[in-house]
C-alpha cells in the first residue's frame, strides 16, 4: 500500500454511486407488491452480504500468503479484510431482522441463510477478539491466519450443513434472482457495485492505516536505538574527560 | 522504504538463527537414527499416555467435569421425561465438547510447563509426528469422556436405546470427536505460549467447530428418533468429509505454525 493518491477518486466515485443506488432503490425500482416499502432494505441487505464475503475471501487469501511467507504487509491485508468484512456482516445481521420482523413476524428464524451468516459472524468476531486481546506477536498473527483459513474452509461446510438441518425449521421463501422484476434486478446490481466500491474504500483506508502504524512503530524503534547510542556516546565521553 | 525492509529483514534474521543452527545438525543424523513417521508418532503418543497414566491428572479432571456437567444439565432441563429425552443429545454433545476442551487445553500446556516443548520441536521431522500423536492422545481423552458420559446421559435422562443402534451411535460420536480434536490440537498448539490461553482456546475453537458439533447433534437426534438408517448415514458422510478436511488442513497448518517461536 504505497500511496493514497487515487483514493479521493475512488471515494468520490463511491459517493456518487451511493446517491445513485439510493435513487435506484427508492425511485427506480418498483415497490414490491406484497411487502411494500419494507422490501427496500433488500438493496442494502444483499449487497452488504456480498461485501462481507469479499472481506472474508481476501482475509483467506492473504492469510495463506502470510503463512507461506510471513510479512507484516500480508497480515495487515488479512486483518483488514476480516475487520471490514465483519462490519458488513454486522450490517447484514442488523438489516436482516429489521426486514424479517414485519414480514415473518420474528426477528430471527432458523432459515439456512441466516444461520450461516450468524455462524460466519461468530468465527470472524472471534478472530477480531483474538487480535485485540492477545497482543501483536508474529506467533499470534500466525494463529489468526490459521483461524481465518479455517473460517473460510467452514464457509461451504456451513452452507451445506444449514441447508440440511433447515428441514426441521421453517423454510422461508427467499428472494431468488428468478422471481425478481427486471428493474429491481438492475437496482440490485447497482447497489452491489456500490457496496463493493464502499468496501474497497474502507478496505483501502484500513490497510493504509495499518501500514502507517507499522511505519510509526518502526520509527519509534529507530529513535530508541539512536537514543541508546547517544547515551552510550555521552557516557564514553564523560569517562574519557574524567 | 528500502531501509525499512532491510531493518525488518535483519530483525527477522536475528530471530531465525536458532532454527538455522538446529537444521544442519538434524540433516547430519543418519537415516538409521531417524524413525519413520508412524513410529515417531507412536512413541510420542505412548509417552503422552504413560505420563498421564502415572498421574491420572487429565482423565480424572475431565471425567469429573463431565459428570458435573451432566448433573447440572439434568437439574437445569428436567421438566418431565419427554423433555429430558428431547434434550439428551444436546446435553451429551455439550458435555463432550466442554470436557474435551479441558483435555485439549492441557495437551500442550503440560509440555510447556515441563519445558519439553522446545525439545520436541528440535527432533527432526517431528512436527507432523507430534501433530499425529497429540491428535491421537486428545482423541483418546475425548473417547474416554464419550464412554463415560454416554451411558450416564442415557441412564439419567431416560433415553431408550436398542443394542442395534449402539454401533451407529458410537460411529457418530467418534466422527464428531475426531474432527473436534483435529481442530483443537492445532489451536492449542498455537496458543500454548500466548497469554490468557485458557480463555482464548474456546473462543477460537468453538465458532469453527460449531457446524461439526451441530451435525453430530442432528445425527444423534435422527438416530434416537429411530428414523431410517440412510438419514443418519447422510449426516455421517458429511461429518466424515469434514473430518478429512480438518485433519489434512490441521496437519499442514500445524507444521507451518509450530516451527518458530
Amino acid at each position: 500500500m504505497r500511496g493514497f493518491r487515487w483514493f479521493p477518486a475512488l471515494a468520490s466515485l463511491t459517493a456518487v454511486m451511493l446517491c445513485l443506488s439510493l435513487y435506484m432503490a427508492f425511485d427506480y425500482a418498483p415497490v414490491e407488491a406484497q411487502m411494500g416499502m419494507v422490501q427496500k432494505i433488500f438493496y442494502f441487505h444483499v449487497p452488504s452480504a456480498v461485501a462481507a464475503y469479499a472481506g472474508f475471501f481476501l482475509a483467506f487469501i492473504f492469510s495463506i500468503v502470510y503463512l507461506l511467507s510471513p510479512g507484516d504487509r500480508w497480515d495487515n491485508l488479512a486483518h483488514s479484510g476480516v475487520e471490514v468484512g465483519v462490519v458488513f456482516c454486522a450490517l447484514v445481521l442488523t438489516t436482516g431482522p429489521l426486514w424479517a420482523r414485519p414480514i415473518w413476524g420474528h426477528y430471527f428464524v432458523f432459515d439456512p441463510q441466516l444461520t450461516a451468516t450468524l455462524l460466519l459472524f461468530l468465527i470472524y468476531a472471534a478472530y477480531l477478539l483474538l487480535r485485540s486481546v492477545a497482543g501483536d506477536s508474529p506467533r499470534l498473527k500466525k494463529i489468526a491466519a490459521v483461524l481465518a483459513i479455517f473460517g473460510f474452509i467452514d464457509v461451504p461446510i456451513i452452507h451445506v450443513a444449514v441447508r440440511k438441518w433447515g428441514g426441521t425449521h421453517p423454510i422461508v421463501e427467499r428472494e431468488g434472482g428468478g422471481g425478481l422484476h427486471p428493474d429491481m434486478k438492475i437496482a440490485l446490481y447497482v447497489a452491489m457495485v456500490t457496496f463493493l466500491l464502499l468496501f474497497a474504500c474502507l478496505y483501502w483506508v484500513r490497510v493504509y492505516l495499518a501500514s502507517r502504524r507499522d511505519h510509526l512503530r518502526q520509527l519509534e524503534y529507530e529513535i530508541e536505538e539512536y537514543q541508546l547510542e547517544a547515551r552510550d556516546l555521552v557516557a564514553r565521553r564523560a569517562a574519557r574527560s574524567s | 522504504m528500502s531501509d525499512r525492509r532491510q531493518a525488518r529483514a535483519t530483525r527477522r534474521g536475528a530471530g531465525e538463527t536458532g532454527g538455522e543452527a538446529a537444521a544442519p545438525r538434524a540433516a547430519s543424523l543418519g537415516p538409521g537414527l531417524r524413525p519413520g513417521l508412524g513410529r515417531q508418532a507412536w512413541l510420542l503418543l505412548r509417552m503422552d499416555l504413560l505420563s498421564e497414566l502415572r498421574t491420572l491428572e487429565t482423565p480424572l479432571t475431565i471425567l469429573f467435569f463431565a459428570f458435573l456437567q451432566v448433573v447440572i444439565f439434568t437439574f437445569a432441563f428436567w421438566a418431565d421425561e419427554d423433555t429430558a429425552r428431547a434434550v439428551a443429545p444436546g446435553v451429551l454433545w455439550v458435555t463432550i465438547t466442554f470436557a474435551g476442551t479441558l483435555a485439549i487445553d492441557r495437551s500442550f500446556a503440560k509440555e510447556q510447563d515441563g519445558r519439553t516443548l522446545t525439545a520436541l520441536r528440535l527432533v527432526p521431522g517431528a512436527p507432523r509426528a507430534l501433530y499425529l500423536a497429540k491428535l491421537l492422545s486428545n482423541l483418546t481423552f475425548l473417547l474416554m469422556v464419550v464412554c463415560f458420559a454416554t451411558p450416564l446421559v442415557i441412564g439419567i435422562l431416560g433415553v431408550s436405546l436398542e443394542a442395534g443402534q449402539l454401533p451407529l451411535l458410537g460411529l457418530t460420536l467418534l466422527l464428531g470427536v475426531l474432527g473436534f480434536s483435529a481442530l483443537g490440537t492445532v489451536f492449542s498448539a498455537m496458543l500454548v505460549s500466548v497469554r490468557r490461553r485458557g480463555v482464548l482456546l474456546p473462543i477460537v475453537l468453538y465458532p469453527v467447530a460449531i457446524p461439526l458439533i451441530v451435525m453430530g447433534v442432528k445425527a444423534t437426534v435422527t438416530l434416537l428418533e429411530r428414523r431410517p438408517d440412510p438419514e443418519v448415514w447422510s449426516w455421517l458422510r458429511l461429518m466424515t468429509a469434514i473430518d478429512v478436511l480438518y485433519v489434512v488442513a490441521g496437519a499442514w497448518l500445524f507444521t507451518s505454525t509450530l516451527d518458530d517461536e
